[in-house]
């Protein structure tokens, strides 16, 4: 050991100026007693050490009762190194006196304790020349349980070797004593006379021997010894008389020290003072002439000035101040500038201590403890303090805090005469190239002042000052000093400058000159503590908000030399993060309209290279999330959220066929009785949300895939491979599927269109889905965007969406027999479409087949046919689904079918026509015209006196028995030819098919989904071109030969490209060419009475209602009567037919279908041809009863031909005014008939007559008589009108005048045929 | 000798930076950098003092061994930098202040124009032109 102690002492000195600036003194420490605190052995670790340092440096006042009796205020200074040439400085200023050592360990055994011992000895003997006490601390044994430890220890204290001092030195040994024992603990002198004084332990300072003792000389003349002393405690805890302790040591120092001062003052007016010097003046002394007058000053004053010190340190600043004073007014005529130099600071130090009683000490920069990451965060809490400087209280409280002192210290120095001292003495040091540290010393000192006042400007002065001091340094220490000069600044608020400092100190880590092996750590630390300054946030989302005014060019500087410095750590992780934000700064950057680019295009994708080279280094795939380094600081992650850039995000709804529904409508609950109300239910919880997060109108389901389209947009100029992209989710368990997409690289950014990307993923649970994000690799790195920072615009940090519970899915096919038709879609609204073309009245059916795809049963099913277009697809379509619910539900995998039946509904009349009828018969209402036939009826006029009328055109084969009645007829309107060929040529051009559709809407649910109340809808879209078939252009009654028949003529179209057959009654058939028209008369018999009874005897009818109901029974009649069955033999499409028996595929088969004529319109005239009359005529011949049976009836020329006329109302209500007309006419048989006369016969009697009223089932007979005058053929027509009631009449009467005005005419049928024979 | 010219924005962002030496362009960017601190310093102290007429001179900012950084502050916060050449003692203050008042002259000129959004980093040719003459015709 002795050897090993040797070896470490006999290594080479140091130079003996002080090269070791203390940047954290302040003015304060001039009054301090400095004490050393030093950590001894291993087994006390450093946690535990640091809490005791601290411990004992709170206690840095002590309040010490003085031999006069007053109390003095006595401050202390711990630290726990302190380099010995700066202890040489002692003399200059006594305050760089290490006064007190206090050694700590910790130990189990006196063997332990002897060891420590000699390492304090050594450590004694090191600082002995200014040590005044010492005293070792022992933590791990029993204060009283340990004789024997005080034994292994010689206690002699070697009062003898200090005669001058001995009764101060008893003083203090007494006083000590007594402390000890009230405070109960051992404490024991322990003297060094023993131990040899190279028994040394290995320091990290290195000592003069020799140096030390002339130093020692030149102070008291002799070696001083003290006392040593030994403490123990059993545990850190359990030292509770640590600051008693604590207490009696200072004031043990405190004694030494007051009692030098003491003999200092003694010294002054002798005439012999020791001539002080500063270390490098020593060297100066030889041939100095040392009895020369001013040499003589100069001692004197050098003496006060220590004595000031002295004075200053043990609590009397009033006398300090004096002896400062008179210290400099000695120095400055003797032009010993260093010295007064001195005394001005002294003085200045005085001052302060008065003015700035708090003066805060900046919090504890550890020399060399900076260099750990303990003391990195001990320098982030000094920040604080520092920037808190700017708050304390304004200069007006100091102001008038040295006023108050004026009176009491009339030396004392005003705030502004302090700056002014400091200024001078750094002046006067300035002069000497080896009191560089002394000045940058001071310099600080006078900071600290200055920003205690607030001058940060003279502040930065004197710290610009600093930087230009020349000091010797080592590299080590040269980024110390930058480092405290980027403290200081950061304290005065100068950031920027701060940072720069930092920077450049980080810079001197590693720069290549340096003696020092590169230190990447501190530099990176450096480095990463500089980045506030320059406005550089490592948060992403923080940059993208405050880098706005910082300056790019530095920021890009910094984050490349951080990305560097962390590669050359090895750590490619936070190199990658440093890299990462790089990129993103400079995309930042990119975007600033108008902003210069500080790196070209080339060189951004050179640093995109670079990073992606930096994560294929990273052997482990970096995680995503903050990063924390060693030190304990977190990096924040970098999401590369512009690499590509998001201009949109759309959540996809499910497409329509697989969305979810819900089964019974919403909002019902909410929407009250109002239609619309301004008062928002539920609107104090709905409000806040809707800021937060946007929610989406339409649910996802369980199990089913579901997307979401993003618009992403490359911005940098290489091309970008962005793989992994996938969804991020919270909340609910979701699978995301990940997607890759390369984007080109972008030339022109006002020119590039965005690109689509799907990101798909499958819900596995039902709930509220959060989307909050997307992960992607891009260069190589994992990166998780977050919504808030990739798209800020969107001001909502997530979407959420309902993902309900699993539903079962259909999958719908349709299949007609016509399978040429089919088409399966897959659109957004319909699952399934077909389109038919069916004939006018043809029928098919469609089979719609249903299977379940899904894992999941299906419980529910409904069908709704919805009509698109009109009504008559009601007609079209029909469906049923009853036998198809039976079966639910429906296990997986299961084949439904369900069959639509479609009919080829039609009207089956002309569209134009049809609408012109309607238009006639509107006029007709509106006149009352009940003889007048709307243009579909072949015989475009009636009169109502002629039963009969004649047609142009060729008949149908079988009507001649009607043409027979009809060549009697007198006379047949002659235009009625041209206008119906004209009609025709008008109708076959405008025939065209008509389209129907309809939807089928399935609704269906099941699984988990259905007890949630949600379903599924899937439609089918249906549309059928019905093609025209059979039309019927006109129609028109005619009487047939007996009263209870009548003929429906009808002028049938055959509309389509083939000869058709038409069936059209029982056993009547008829070919029709394409396109050619047929008329065919249907015997159809005359609606009875029976049907129409009720519509006379009802009172509440006006007559338009009443022939509007008559009209509709008949009609009705009618259409159950006839029926229309065509056919087509000769179509081409051999697939095309309608009825499937099975056996014929490939031969054409017929279409076959029927029309029906339920869609007539019957013109009121026809409607009394179509029933039997109410009034029941009957006529008598010469008092034979005709009947219609008979041709005709032969009377000859002159006779009297006797007619009556029977007539019986056979309803149970009355009837009238009735007007009965009999006419007799000739029937030219050219479609003419001659009414005129009255050459050729006579009426006796009248030949009309008004029946007022007829009462029900009553009789009337009326009686005439007709002689004729010629031969020849004549007809008789009897016809009985009803006639409308008066004020009926009247009304009508003023809109337009017509003679005729009955409601109904009722004609005897057929007429009768009289012969009248030359007698 | 001017060796640089800078342009600084109301919130201390880089509006306009020139200089002669471009290899030095980085260095002059930390300098004019670290100069916002005193600028901002020298501003709230005026502004303590309460004058209503402002100095907008603000004097010598920084002074090294290489080089030596006026600056200039306008009424609306834009601070103006003139680093010169510390070898050069032909620039006197009053010269410097001529430069100052030039550049300011050539600034509002430049808000003038209504395609310029006060507080984008400049990129007028013109004004650029105006600044690189300034810079030759001073050295």
């Amino acid at each position: 050991m002795r050897s090993a102690v040797s070896a470490i002492l006999s290594a080479p000195a140091p130079e003996s100026n002080m090269s070791h600036p203390d940047y954290r003194q302040t003015a304060h420490d001039h009054a301090a007693l400095l004490i050393m605190v030093r950590h001894l052995g291993s087994k006390l670790n450093t946690r535990n050490f640091s809490r005791l340092y601290e411990r004992i440096s709170k206690q840095n006042s002590f309040r010490i009762k003085d031999s006069s009796g007053s109390v003095r205020t006595i401050s202390a200074r711990f630290i726990k190194s302190y380099p010995i040439e700066n202890n040489e400085w002692g003399d200059f200023q006594t305050h760089r006196r290490v006064l007190g050592l206090i050694c700590v360990g910790e130990c189990t055994n006196t063997q332990e304790v002897s060891e420590l011992s000699k390492i304090h000895e050594s450590l004694r003997s090191k600082f002995s020349g200014t040590l005044y006490d010492s005293c070792c601390l022992f933590l791990g044994l029993q204060h009283d349980g340990t004789p024997y430890v005080t034994s292994a220890v010689e206690h002699s204290p070697k009062e003898k070797q200090q005669p001058v001092l001995s009764k101060d030195q008893e003083n203090s040994s007494i006083s000590s004593k007594t402390h000890s024992t009230q405070a109960e603990s051992y404490i024991s002198p322990c003297s060094d006379a023993e131990e040899p004084r190279s028994s040394g332990i290995s320091d990290h300072d290195s000592f003069d021997e020799t140096l030390t003792t002339t130093n020692l000389s030149n102070i008291t003349g002799k070696v001083v010894s003290h006392p040593s002393r030994t403490l123990y405690y059993p545990s850190l805890d359990k030292c509770v008389t640590l600051e008693t302790d604590l207490q009696d040591f200072v004031s043990s120092l405190f004694w030494v020290l007051e009692s030098k001062r003491l003999v200092s003052i003694g010294n002054i007016d002798k005439e012999k003072q020791p001539f002080l010097c500063a270390p490098f003046e020593r060297k100066d002394l030889i041939g100095m002439d040392l009895e020369s007058r001013t040499h003589r000053k100069r001692c004197i004053g050098r003496w006060r000035k220590q004595v000031g010190d002295l004075s200053l340190q043990s609590g009397l600043i009033a006398e300090a101040l004096e002896h400062y004073q008179a210290a400099a007014d000695v120095l400055r005529p003797a032009n010993d500038w260093l010295w007064l130099a001195g005394a001005f600071e002294g003085l200045c130090a005085a001052s302060v201590t008065l003015l700035y009683p708090h003066l805060r000490r900046p919090a504890a920069i550890q020399r060399n403890g900076s260099l750990t990451g303990e003391g990195f965060n001990g320098r982030i809490r000094s920040n604080s303090s520092g920037a808190g400087v700017r708050s304390l209280p304004p200069d007006i409280d100091t102001h008038q805090h040295f006023l108050k002192n004026r009176l009491k210290f009339k030396h004392a120095l005003g705030p502004d005469e302090v700056i002014e001292k400091y200024h001078e003495a750094v002046v006067h040091y300035s002069k000497y190239r080896n009191a560089g540290v002394i000045e940058t010393e001071a310099s600080i000192k006078a900071v600290h002042v200055l920003i205690e006042q607030r001058k940060y400007l003279s502040a930065a002065e004197f710290l610009q000052n600093v930087v230009f001091i020349n000091l010797h340094l080592s590299d080590e220490e040269k980024i110390q000093r930058f480092t405290a000069l980027s403290e200081l600044y950061n304290q005065l608020g100068f950031k920027r400058k701060s940072s720069f400092f930092r920077r450049v100190s980080a810079m001197r880590c590693v720069a290549p000159m340096t003696t020092l092996q590169p230190n990447w750590t501190l530099c990176y630390q450096l480095l990463f503590e500089s980045i506030s300054g320059f406005k550089l946030s490592l948060d992403p989302g923080v940059l993208s908000h405050e880098h706005a005014n910082g300056w790019p060019a530095l920021q890009v500087q910094i984050l490349q030399e951080l990305t560097g410095t962390a590669r050359r750590l090895g750590n490619v992780p936070l190199a990658i993060r440093h890299a990462s934000l790089l990129v993103h700064l400079l995309l930042i950057q990119q975007q600033q309209a108008g902003a210069a680019a500080i790196l070209s295009s080339q060189e951004q994708a050179e640093m995109a290279k670079q990073l992606e080279q930096l994560s294929q280094r990273s052997e482990t795939p970096l995680h995503p999330g903050p990063l924390a380094l060693e030190n304990g600081t977190i990096i924040p992650p970098v999401s590369l959220t512009l690499l590509p850039k998001i201009v949109s995000f759309k959540l996809q709804p499910p497409g329509a066929v697989l969305a979810a529904q819900r089964l019974v409508p919403e909002d019902e609950i909410n929407s009250g009785p109002f239609l619309f109300t301004p008062i928002q239910f539920g609107s104090f919880r709905k409000q806040p949300t809707r800021k937060t997060q946007v929610e989406m109108d339409f649910q996802w389901v369980e199990g089913d895939r579901c997307e979401v389209i993003m618009q992403v947009i490359n911005p940098s100029a290489y091309e970008l491979r962005v793989s992994n992209m996938q969804l991020l989710t919270e909340d609910v368990e979701f699978e995301p599927e990940t997607t890759s997409v390369i984007l080109p690289p972008t030339l022109d950014p006002k020119t590039t269109a965005p690109t689509p990307v799907t990101l798909s993923g499958i819900p596995r649970k039902p709930g509220l889905l959060k989307i909050v994000g997307y992960s992607m690799t891009v260069l190589g790195l994992k990166n998780h965007c977050k919504l808030k920072s990739a798209m800020p615009f969107m001001g909502s940090s997530f979407f959420s969406i309902h993902v309900v519970p699993a539903l079962p899915r259909l999958s719908v096919q349709i299949a007609s027999p016509n399978h040429n038709l089919i088409t399966t879609s897959e659109s957004q609204s319909v699952s399934a479409a077909s389109s038919l073309q069916l004939y006018a009245g043809q029928s098919t059916e469609c089979s719609l087949s249903l299977v379940n795809t899904s894992d999941a049963s299906v419980e529910s099913f409904d069908l709704e046919l919805v009509h698109a277009n009109r009504l008559s697809s009601n007609q079209v379509f029909s469906v049923s689904i009853d036998n198809l619910k039976a079966q639910l539900p429906w296990q997986p995998g299961t084949a439904v079918s369900v069959t639509v039946y479609v009919q080829g509904a039609s009207d089956f009349l002309m569209p134009a026509m049809n609408d012109c009828l309607t238009n006639v018969h509107s006029a007709d209402d509106s006149t009352s015209l009940p003889s007048l036939s709307g243009p579909p009826s072949i015989f475009s006029r009636l009169s109502s006196h002629t039963g009969v009328t004649g047609s142009p055109r060729n008949k149908a084969k079988r009507a001649e028995s009607l043409v027979s009645v009809r060549s009697g007829a007198s006379s047949v309107r002659s235009g009625g030819s041209s206008n119906l060929r004209a009609t025709e040529c008008h109708s076959n051009s405008h025939i065209a098919p008509r389209t129907v559709a309809a939807l089928l809407k399935l609704q269906y649910s099941g699984g988990p989904g259905y007890a949630a109340g949600f379903c599924r809808s899937t439609s089918v879209a249906l549309t059928v071109e019905i093609l025209p078939s059979v039309i019927i252009t006109k129609w028109d009654v005619l009487p047939a030969e007996t009263p209870s028949h009548c003929y429906l003529v009808l002028d049938i179209l055959n509309a389509t490209q083939y000869e058709m057959e038409l069936q059209y009654s029982s056993c009547k058939h008829i070919a029709i060419e394409a396109q050619d028209t047929c008329r065919i008369p249907v015997p159809v018999e005359r609606c009875p009475l029976v049907k129409l009874a009720h519509v006379y005897t009802e009172n509440d009818l006006n007559p338009e209602q009443q022939l509007e109901k008559i009209a509709k029974i008949c009609c009705e009649h009618i259409s159950s009567l006839v029926e229309l069955k065509w056919s087509i033999s000769g179509v081409s499409q051999t697939s095309c037919t309608s009825t499937a028996d099975g056996t014929e595929y490939n031969s054409p088969r017929p279409i076959k279908g029927k029309a029906s004529l339920s869609s007539l319109r019957i013109a009121p005239s026809m409607l009394d041809l179509l029933h039997i009359p109410p009034i029941q005529l009957e006529i008598e011949l010469n008092q034979e009863t005709w009947s219609a049976e008979r041709a005709e009836f032969v009377c000859s020329v002159g006779d009297v031909l006797d007619v009556t006329v029977n007539l019986f109302n056979a309803l149970s209500k009355f009837l009238g005014p009735l007007n009965l007309q009999i006419a007799v006419y000739q029937d030219l048989q050219n479609g003419t008939f001659h009414r005129r006369l009255d050459t050729r016969l006579l009426t006796i009697g009248s030949d009309r007559a008004l029946v007022g009223k007829m009462d029900p089932n009553s009789s009337y007979k009326h009686n005439c008589g007709i002689i004729f005058f010629t031969p020849g053929n004549y007809k008789l027509d009897v016809v009985c009108s009803l006639q409308i009631s008066t004020q009926h009449r009247e009304a009508k009467f003023n809109m337009s005048y017509d003679p005729i005005h009955e409601q109904h005419i009722w004609k005897f049928v057929p007429s009768v045929e009289i012969i009248v024979s030359e007698p | 000798m001017a060796v640089c010219i800078g342009f600084i924005g109301k919130e201390n962002s880089p509006l306009f930076l020139r200089c002669i030496n471009q290899s030095q362009e980085l260095q002059f960017h930390y300098i004019m950098h670290t100069c916002i601190d005193f600028v901002e310093e020298k501003i709230i102290q005026s502004n303590k003092s309460g004058s209503d007429v402002r100095e907008l001179y603000l004097g010598l900012l920084y002074s090294s061994e290489e080089v030596k950084a006026y600056g200039f502050v306008t009424n609306t916060k834009i601070k103006i930098v003139i680093i010169i050449d510390s070898t050069n003692s032909l620039l006197r203050d009053n010269e410097i202040r001529a430069i100052f008042r030039k550049l300011h002259n050539a600034y509002t000129e430049l808000v003038c124009n209504p395609f310029y959004t006060p507080g984008d980093p400049i990129t007028s040719k013109s004004f650029g032109a105006l600044v690189d003459e300034l810079l030759a015709s001073s050295s």
